[in-house]
């Protein structure tokens, strides 16, 4: 059974005046998206009005025509100036490169987290942020003290704003965190969402969650990593899909009313709304690269983590032989993007949250063994809708979607 | 149109709408479970699966299952990408076109050697220092 959605018995559509859009009943509500992600909620009602055809001068015609919705009183330069800010014109490129700095018991070498930081910095994005994800702090400790150094010299010699990020499972010894601080290096403390609420790492800011508790545990868990000064985080399901989403949404909606006192993102929310798919956590090659302690560079960290046979469709090159400006010629990184846009994929192009949302290429190889994805049964294609669904279930209404809205701000 | 023999799934496909584009997409699911051979005859294709490991009757019907899926997946994207709207199309092969310019070198540093050697000091320095915290 198809996850989108029908209208019963919809009467043939006014062509004259409804323009080209896709729609999802949610709720009691019927959203309509444009090409581009301009979108407006409808009553049922309304939605079978508009498409009989409205009268002009109805308050509801000039809401949908602001919306991009009405073909006959379309606005072309503002659905030109809204459609290139989203389209990949815009793309800056990579703009999160992920150092490994360990895996399976083999560091990187002090050369190759150079070459690694070289290989960011050639990239034509004007701000360059770098996580570093260490296996074994302890010794790969000299490593982080180098690399961040360097970038910080980096971004001053090529006048390029820095954000750095040490990726952290346990409280800090003093000395290291005294230095990150001191090298305004922020902390992503993973943490597993399951007993009770605590924070296992004082000072992070932000947070990438796997989450295996129900939703009754949201409010508690929010409260104390907001109280401790957490500004993002991104929930990852770890248990069943429907607990996380039941989880999700109780968080979501604990985030909307701490807004404006404690203010926290959901980093993948935010990523869909933003309607740019490189700002989508994990997407590869659009928002992320990711570099293996060999100096072998993925198009994002989970190609760097799957099996040897499907890594190496994603291997983009090795550091030291590859440049940045060759990347594009590579036929991972044409296949990637390629596969990244859902305009090419048979559900997305009838889905009315396509605008928003792609499923990572990584992913679809690691859950279904293709690139392309197979959506209809694809797990990622149904998290990725419901969670939709619930975002823009809180869009639908007025008090959540201001705090919603200033995400984006 | 899936026969299985000596543990091997035997699968005849008409040629419209079947492209070996899309039975290459199929086999490159597979990849590493079976091994995919092609036989084209006018009109037709013949693929035969054999698995890298025995499987039961049931489970190399299934493997057919998903290397057709896979294929028709193949073929309706492809319809797909043929009656798309152009434009992402066009954005996305002026992105490859354009390729990812990197940024050129610092001028700073081309105008005066000096400060390329002065970097490249700091930096062995920062590399000696770090060399000493590494186990
Ligand atoms: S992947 Fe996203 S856009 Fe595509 S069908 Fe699923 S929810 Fe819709």
């Amino acid at each position: 059974m198809s996850r989108l959605t029908e209208i019963d018995k919809p009467p043939k559509p006014a062509l004259k005046s409804v323009g080209p859009h896709q729609f999802r009943r949610i709720g009691k509500f019927v959203l309509a998206c444009d090409d581009s992600g301009r979108f407006a909620f409808l009553s049922q009602a309304e939605y079978l009005g508009y498409l009989k055809g409205l009268k002009r001068g109805t308050a509801l015609r000039d809401k949908l025509a602001i919306a991009g919705l009405m073909s006959d009183s379309f606005d072309f330069d503002e659905a030109a100036r809204f459609a290139a800010e989203k389209s990949l014109l815009s793309w800056p490129g990579p703009s999160t490169h992920l150092l490994k700095l360990g895996a399976a018991g083999r560091a990187m070498s002090l050369a190759t987290a150079k070459r690694a930081v070289d290989f960011a910095f050639s990239a034509p994005a004007r701000d360059v942020g770098l996580e570093l994800i260490p296996e074994r702090l302890e010794s790969e400790w000299g490593l982080v003290w180098f690399i961040v150094q360097y970038a910080r010299r980096q971004g001053e010699w090529r006048k390029k704003a820095v954000s750095l990020t040490v990726r952290v499972e346990a409280a800090l010894p003093a000395r290291m965190k005294e230095f990150l601080d001191g090298h305004r290096v922020d902390l992503r403390a993973v943490v597993e969402i399951a007993g009770p609420p605590s924070v296992a790492v004082p000072g992070a800011r932000r947070v990438l969650a796997r989450v295996n508790a129900p939703a009754e545990a949201a409010s508690g868990w929010i409260d104390a990593l907001s109280e401790a000064g957490v500004e993002s985080i991104l929930l990852e399901p770890s248990g069943s899909a429907k607990d996380f989403l039941a989880f999700y949404a109780a968080a979501l909606d604990r985030m909307l009313q701490l807004q404006g006192r404690r203010d926290m993102r959901e980093e993948r929310g935010l990523g869909f709304l933003s309607g740019r798919r490189w700002l989508l956590p994990g997407h590869d090659v659009l928002s992320e690269l990711c570099y293996a302690p060999d100096g072998s560079i993925y198009s994002g960290e989970l190609a760097a983590s799957l099996d040897e046979e499907a890594r190496d469709l994603l291997k983009l090159g090795e550091l030291g032989s590859r440049r940045f400006d060759d990347l594009a010629k590579g036929p991972a990184v044409r296949a990637v993007l390629a596969a990244s846009l859902s305009e090419n994929q048979p559900m997305c192009s009838q889905c009315v949250y396509r605008p928003f949302c792609a499923v990572a290429p990584s992913e679809n190889l690691r859950s279904q063994g293709t690139l392309w994805g197979r959506h209809p049964s694809s797990e990622r294609c149904a998290l990725h809708m419901a969670l939709l669904d619930i975002l823009f279930s809180r869009l639908a209404r007025t008090e959540s979607a201001e705090a919603l809205r200033q995400w984006l701000s | 149109m899936i026969e299985i023999e000596d543990g091997v799934a035997s699968i005849s496909l008409p040629k419209p709408p079947y492209t070996v584009e899309s039975l290459r997409m199929g086999a490159l699911l597979l990849s590493g479970r079976a091994e995919a051979f092609l036989d084209e005859k006018r009109g037709a294709f013949r693929v035969e699966l054999k698995p890298a490991v025995p499987m039961t009757e049931l489970e190399l019907r299934a493997l057919a299952g998903e290397f057709l899926n896979e294929c028709l997946s193949c073929l309706y994207r492809q319809e797909l990408i043929k009656s798309a709207p152009e434009v992402p199309q066009a954005l996305l092969a002026q992105v490859l076109e354009k390729g990812f310019p990197a940024l050129p070198p610092d001028p700073l540093e081309q105008l005066e050697p000096q400060v390329r050697v002065d970097r490249e000091t700091e930096t062995e320095e920062l590399l000696k220092a770090a060399r000493k915290l590494l186990p």
